[in-house]
């Protein structure tokens, strides 16, 4: 029987000339996501930050299979992270964390 | 072969944004772009050769495209009668209503782009783009880089609009509108800007095969027509 909420994990990186930490890059997720979608969509989509690695400066969110264009309008909205530009990149949208850690770590 | 993703609204320091030409074309490969174009205006064709070298060199296919931004129906007639045979897409940024219904009867047009004004777009302009064959374009720099308040403004007239857009099957294309390097976005994520507004039935048509197919269709076009209707061989 098929599931009916199958989950997909989305990396991402970020571009920037600082370094942006995870704390940070966690607030504003938070920010952008309870402005655009608030408690009820947090809920619906399943949108959750699993990991996020500072030395790569990519990270992977986590949600359910409906959701990823939801995700990404969050990321979308993400230009700047405390008055530094960022560019955040969906590098690949996968349907395992043991993936989507792989994928991760051959970030450069 | 893959999709052919474009962005068709980007501003290089050469159009008054901030990042060079260059930036632009690496920042458009790292994020899987195949088509790029800059609105240029009263360019010199040295300029425009320059621009295609080094588009050439990234692989990337460059596109000569015009914004006529006016209020003033003469202007955007004389420009649209000028630029028709220089470049590729013509567009036009409406100021008021006149300009947007002429927007949308005048055949040298192929895409209008409300910008801020989405309350021009009613059932009547709807019906008019439909018929004539016009393209909708979104831009999402002017939406993200708004407060909040206006955000929720303007949201609210883009839903309204692009609502009626969908009712009368309008192709919509979705750009970036970057004015530098970090306001650009992969194609998927540009795609996916519409899911806010629950259209979602043209997924990544947007991004890809309707800005190709009207590249495709005015290059046809500039390569063998004589006269605006007539074709050659």
């Amino acid at each position: 029987m098929i599931k009916l909420f199958r989950k997909r994990y989305i990396i991402f990186q970020i571009i920037s000339k600082k370094k942006i930490s995870h704390h940070d890059f966690l607030q504003k997720f938070e920010e952008i996501l309870s402005y655009l979608y608030g408690i009820r969509g947090k809920i619906k989509y399943g949108i959750e930050l699993v990991e996020f690695n500072e030395e790569k400066q990519g990270g992977i969110i986590s949600c359910y299979h409906k959701a990823v264009p939801y995700v990404r309008i969050i990321l979308l909205f993400i230009f700047s992270i405390e008055e530094e530009k960022v560019l955040i990149n969906v590098v690949k949208v996968t349907g395992t964390l043991k993936r989507a850690r792989q994928i991760l770590e051959k970030l450069f | 072969m893959g999709r052919r993703f474009c962005d068709l609204r980007v501003f290089p320091k050469i159009c008054g944004g901030e990042d060079n030409i260059e930036d632009f074309l690496k920042t458009a490969v790292l994020l899987k772009f195949k088509v790029l174009a800059f609105p240029i205006l009263n360019q010199s064709s040295i300029v425009f050769s320059k621009i295609q070298r080094y588009a050439k060199a990234y692989r990337i296919d460059y596109v000569m495209r015009a914004d006529i931004v006016s209020g003033n129906l003469r202007y955007i007639k004389r420009k649209a009668e000028f630029y028709r045979k220089k470049v590729e897409l013509i567009t036009v940024i409406p100021l008021n209503i006149s300009t947007a219904r002429l927007a949308a009867r005048d055949s040298r047009i192929d895409i209008i782009n409300f910008e801020r004004f989405w309350d021009f777009l009613d059932t009547r302009q709807a019906k008019m783009m439909k018929r004539n064959e016009k393209i909708l374009e979104v831009s999402i720099n002017s939406v993200i880089k708004a407060s909040i308040r206006q955000k929720t403004i303007l949201f609210k007239k883009m839903y309204k609009a692009l609502t009626i857009a969908s009712r009368y099957d309008i192709p919509i294309i979705v750009s970036s509108g970057a004015r530098n390097i970090y306001e650009m976005r992969d194609p998927r994520t540009l795609a996916s800007f519409l899911y806010l507004f629950e259209i979602n039935t043209l997924q990544y048509k947007v991004v890809s095969e309707i800005p190709v197919n009207l590249i495709e269709k005015n290059r046809e076009r500039l390569e063998n027509e004589i006269v605006r209707g007539v074709k050659m061989g």
